[in-house]
């Protein structure tokens, strides 16, 4: 009876706790390629090695399985619960939805599938056409900023980089009208609108097919119809043989408060600054000459001769400048900052070498490639990996460079703790890097054919589609329930009944940088996503939170250029 | 059975959805000799509609018709149809519920004194505003480097430039936050202290004590707490401080008081500027006669001597004129008072109450004077207050008050004007509207004229639910429809807490809230109380709404000493 009662108890504690214990699946919401790694994390605040997993098809069938085994890691930098479980069912490789099941863990609805992306990139594109500027082919708003038409012209004042530009003396207007927006502001940097440019080309060109025609008004499909919004942008930033553009729009877009774009009383009054800068100059003329290049295979020749003279006269230009590269700054913001020309000018050099054939384009692509070298970083402010990539085979030596930095990458997602796998440190716009280290490591091994990076690839994507600390999908889609939807957006904060589909927000900030920001003015503790996260990093899907969830376009064309490497390499 | 409840949800959860007529009531309820009004708003014609009044029984006790709209849509009215319903003659104590076809039921309390129990929850607010102490609620106590603050002087008299010549330092610790921000303004922190001494002087039963940690009710605590402050505002002869903290307060984004990296960095503005000098003298003179009346004759003649100092040096030649701090730039001045007179009339009725010296009778009646009628009523006008003081000495200050009054009736009564709001819409309009109603009911009591007696239970009613939003403006968690989102650092940064207590600045005027929304910036047409809002007078309970939403201590002033004189009115 004494035994009976015992047993009982223990039952009943077990009952108990197990009420009380917290576990979760994480996972790629939006699915698997048919051959790649995949795997599931789960996080819990008990043990459960030993605890038997299944993963079923549709027809209930186990076509997986196994125990838990032991915690790989517990609460950690990058880990918010004490124990934590790596799952592999990488031998699932059939098409199809499944469901995997575990005891004190919610269903999770997996899906293995080759055209995993399509829907992705089409949502990605959707977000170019919501950030269009002065085009009547916008989403989710009214068009605005028609007056960029006629932008007054304003010089930086010396070689310092500040927010005190000075006014043309003779009030000189040029038409900036067109491009994107960068972000949550109607500015429009040249650097953003240039490399977003070029990425979109990159993505058509690896994968031409992954893209459908959707919002476009235009004859050509999505992506290119967006792709030809910025080259066509691009065309008028260098007026004139001695003005460069480098910003349209200045510090002022931040002051007036929140506004949809064809209520932005700033809309008639954008300045453009203009400086001779090579890393604005050098990341147009890639775009523009890489855009020649697909306009003209397309059979676009008007398009692909004015892209092409245009950045030609750019890259020429750019060669002449002595002057410090230029940017605006005010109270230490300085938006796409970049001190380091080299790299842009080496991409500039080799997708001009691409499309004219011009051997006097190889030395500057040598030149260039060694002064860059290595970065330890990609950003917009950072191509060194991406123009090295694109040279391996007129400049072989610049394989080292990229291999250094991978290397470095590779270190990073390897070393302890790290169970996601994340390439670098928690920083700002963490996402974004993330998304060009993997989009290098996937052309760096189709040159190379070179494995050893595979798993951090597959898990950073993982990680950008849910399986993270948060379980949330940093692409904004509708179908992905747990999906960010509260953008640091202008456009979407006075419009809260729209969701942000395809957006890709920068997504996890270091935490001391974040907690000590007192403009994020929210109260952290009661966000759903506070319990995960950890001593190192925060993130928080709140419209308030600037570094957590202010998407941009340089942002979400790296991700289009990610998801269209992966769908050549694995979706076929 | 199952599927007819089924069915029966449906159906009542359809009825809910499709509520088009809106009947708004005092949600606290109804004294029963008074009269009692409801309004019906409606989106289709529901003229001479039935109405019915049930018991707690179900028995119907009262019922009738709708008879022609009263006006359409208009400046006071959101929706097309609008009536009144006249339940005066519910007068036993009970809860009923008040049915009309497409409304949700109302319900209605009848009792004796409704409005003793929640008085406690505004009094609480000051405790969380309160600043330097240990016995704050809500957040941990901060600001203590106020007992040392640099003491500024104007230069040159202007409002905008403030120095620190003389490297004076004084303690100034204590007193209450105004608003969102954590600025001290004696000229709110004198207003405020002397309608919380006027609330418990003029209703004592309805004050208990709750939080204090002293042998005095909460009310009395707070009081006492401000009038140590203000006695600390004039810590010699030549300076009198009339703020802590300037503009700096506002641009450094969000912070507990117990993080604010500006403490111990606060200046104290200091001038002998009557109109704070005034307020406080008010307060800290009839806070010596309540005192003194309780046996704390210590207290009572520190109060008066300083009471009496301040006056005299805000009577002097070297008194200047009103002061406040202002940056021109951003066209902001805090509690610009520019008119003297009121203030140092109540100053001097106040004196003349509790000393009985001609002197002091002599000055209130000169201010009286030169105060006369404001046409106003709110932080910088009161002139009907202090009026009312003198009454009894000075009956020729009825023609003001009545002057005054008129005008509010007149507007109070015109066309569409459902609500009997006795203003136009106007920033922290609630504010007003209440200090007029509490003024109104306090004619009636000094005079036993009830000429504006209606005036002043509409905007009782106003204050509780019967406005076009249905929005009970103090925030009550056991209330419907209660206020919850103030302006208000520390109720954004612990979301988690309720602001027990706020009273909201409340609807305000149109084209301000368009001058100042982008700043807000959020999504007002998926606000709930969107619908209810007309060409005229707009309300949002959105933490981010500084107009409608930033609640101030004198506000919560006027809101205290409303409940006061209602109970005192329903007890006499």
């Amino acid at each position: 009876m004494q035994h009976k009662l015992m047993a009982v108890l223990i039952v009943l504690f077990a009952a108990y706790s197990f009420s009380f214990a917290e576990r979760y699946a994480r996972y790629n919401y939006v699915g698997y390629f048919p051959g790649s790694i995949k795997r599931i994390i789960v996080m819990s605040d008990d043990d459960c090695a030993g605890t038997k997993w299944d993963l079923l098809d549709q027809s209930k069938k186990t076509v997986a399985s196994g125990v838990v085994g032991k915690s790989v890691f517990g609460k950690g930098d990058h880990t918010p619960m004490p124990f934590n479980y790596e799952i592999d069912f990488s031998s699932v490789t059939a098409e199809g939805q499944y469901t995997f099941k575990m005891q004190g863990v919610t269903d999770a609805a997996i899906t293995v599938k080759k055209n995993l992306l399509k829907n992705v990139v089409a949502a990605n594109l959707r977000f170019f056409y919501t950030h269009r500027s002065g085009s009547k082919n916008c989403l989710d708003r009214e068009p605005g900023h028609f007056a960029d038409s006629a932008s007054v012209v304003y010089h930086r004042n010396g070689k310092e980089n500040t927010d005190e530009w000075v006014v043309d003396p003779k009030h000189r207007k040029f038409n900036l009208r067109g491009g994107w927006y960068d972000g949550n502001l109607y500015t429009k940097y040249t650097a953003s609108e240039a490399y977003a440019t070029y990425y979109l080309l990159r993505a058509y060109e690896i994968q031409p097919s992954l893209f459908d025609k959707i919002y476009s008004t235009s004859e050509n499909i999505d992506i290119l119809d967006n792709a030809k919004c910025g080259l066509d942008y691009l065309t008028k930033i260098m007026p004139n043989d001695s003005e460069f553009i480098i910003q349209v729009g200045g510090f002022k877009d931040n002051d007036g408060g929140i506004y949809l774009p064809d209520k932005d009383p700033r809309a008639a009054k954008h300045e453009c600054y203009a400086m001779m800068s090579q890393p604005q100059m050098g990341l147009s003329a890639a775009a523009l000459a890489l855009g020649s290049s697909v306009f003209s295979k397309l059979g676009k020749t008007d398009d692909a001769k004015k892209y092409r003279q245009m950045a030609e006269k750019i890259f020429s230009k750019a060669l002449s400048v002595t002057t410090p590269p230029a940017w605006l700054e005010k109270d230490g913001v300085d938006p796409y900052k970049d001190e380091t020309p080299a790299d842009n000018m080496e991409l500039a050099a080799i997708e001009l070498y691409k499309l004219t054939k011009d051997q006097s384009y190889v030395p500057k692509i040598q030149k260039f490639a060694k002064e860059a070298k290595t970065a330890g970083w990609s950003s917009v402010s950072e191509q060194n990996l991406a123009a090295h990539l694109r040279c391996m085979d007129v400049y072989p030596q610049a394989k080292k460079f990229v291999s250094e930095d991978l290397d470095g990458f590779l270190n990073t997602s390897t070393s302890n703790g790290n169970i996601w796998k994340l390439p670098i440190e928690y920083t700002s716009d963490a996402i974004y890097s993330y998304e060009q280290i993997c989009s290098a490591v996937i052309q760096y091994q189709m040159v190379t054919k070179d494995k050893k990076f595979d798993r951090m690839t597959q898990s950073v994507v993982d990680y950008m589609f849910g399986c993270n600390n948060w379980g949330m999908s940093f692409v904004s889609l509708k179908t992905v329930p747990s999906s960010v939807r509260n953008l640091f957006s202008q456009i979407y904060r006075l419009q809260t009944r729209l969701f942000p589909e395809g957006s890709i927000v920068p997504g996890p900030v270091d935490k001391k940088t974040q907690d000590d920001d007192m403009w994020c003015c929210f109260d952290k503790t009661t966000e759903p996503m506070y319990p995960f996260n950890t001593e190192k990093v925060n993130f928080f899907d709140n419209s308030d939170d600037e570094s957590c969830v202010s998407a941009t376009i340089p942002g979400v064309a790296d991700g289009i250029f990610l998801f269209s490497l992966l769908s050549l390499v694995q979706g076929q | 059975m199952k599927k007819s409840i089924v069915i029966m949800l449906l159906v009542c959860a359809t009825m809910v959805q499709s509520a088009d007529v809106f009947i708004r009531y005092n949600y606290l309820g109804y004294n029963p000799s008074r009269e009692k009004k409801v309004v019906v708003m409606a989106e289709r014609n529901i003229d001479n509609q039935k109405w019915l009044v049930r018991d707690a029984t179900g028995k119907i006790v009262l019922q009738g018709a709708l008879g022609l709209s009263l006006c359409g849509r208009g400046d006071h009215a959101p929706l097309g149809f609008n009536y009144y319903i006249d339940i005066s003659s519910l007068n036993q104590e009970g809860v009923y519920s008040l049915e009309t076809s497409g409304a949700e039921k109302a319900v209605i309390n009848i009792k004796k004194n409704p409005y003793t129990a929640i008085v406690e929850k505004p009094v609480r607010w000051f405790r969380v505003a309160r600043s330097g102490s240990p016995d704050c609620l809500d957040h941990k106590p901060g600001h203590y480097g106020d007992t040392s603050c640099a003491v500024f002087h104007r230069k040159n008299k202007m409002n905008s430039e403030w120095t620190d010549s003389t490297k004076k330092r004084i303690n100034i610790v204590g007193g209450w936050y105004d608003a969102g921000d954590y600025l001290k303004i004696t000229l709110t922190i004198g207003y405020s202290d002397y309608f919380l001494l006027r609330a418990y002087e003029t209703a004592p039963e309805i004050f208990a004590k709750k939080y204090s940690k002293t042998e005095f009710v909460d009310v009395l605590d707070e009081a006492k707490w401000g009038l140590d402050y203000l006695a600390k505002c004039m810590p010699d002869t030549d300076e009198f401080i009339i703020q802590v903290g300037d503009k700096i307060d506002h641009n450094i984004g969000c912070r507990l008081p117990d993080q604010d990296t500006l403490d111990g960095k606060r200046p104290a503005l200091s001038c002998l500027s009557p109109t704070q000098m005034g307020y406080a003298v008010a307060s800290l003179a009839l806070g010596s006669d309540i005192f003194g009346k309780m046996g704390k004759a210590d207290l009572a003649a520190f109060y008066k001597g300083k009471a009496e100092l301040i006056y005299r040096r805000a009577v002097s030649k070297d008194a200047t004129s009103p002061a406040w701090y202002s940056i021109p730039e951003e066209g902001e001045a805090f509690y610009d008072d520019n008119s003297k007179n009121d203030n140092l009339e109540l100053a001097a009725a106040e004196l003349y109450r509790l000393t009985k010296e001609q002197k002091y009778l002599d000055d209130a009646k000169k201010f009286a004077e030169l105060a006369r009628s404001a046409g106003w009523r709110a932080w910088e006008s009161v002139n009907m207050p202090a009026h009312m003081r003198l009454l009894d000495y000075y009956p020729i200050v009825k023609n003001d008050i009545r002057a005054d009054m008129e005008d509010f009736l007149k507007y109070s009564q015109r066309p569409g004007n459902i609500w009997g709001v006795p203003l136009k819409y106007v920033w922290a309009g609630l504010y007003c509207y209440i200090g007029i109603g509490s003024g109104a009911l306090e004619y009636k009591q000094l005079t036993r004229d009830s000429r504006y007696q209606r005036m002043g239970l509409n905007m009782l009613d106003y204050m509780m639910g019967c406005n076009n939003w249905g929005v009970f403006f103090i925030a009550d968690k056991d209330v419907p429809h209660t206020i919850r989102h103030p302006y208000s650092q520390i109720y954004t940064m612990q979301s988690r807490l309720f602001p027990e207590g706020a009273i909201a600045e409340g609807p305000g005027d149109v084209l301000e809230f368009a001058h100042d929304f982008p700043i807000m910036g959020f999504d007002n047409t998926a606000e709930p109380t969107y619908k209810f809002n007309t060409t005229k007078g707009v309300f949002y309970d959105n933490k981010k709404d500084y107009m409608s939403m930033e609640t101030t201590i004198g506000g919560i002033a006027d809101g205290i000493y409303m409940l006061a004189v209602a109970s005192k009115n329903f007890r006499d």
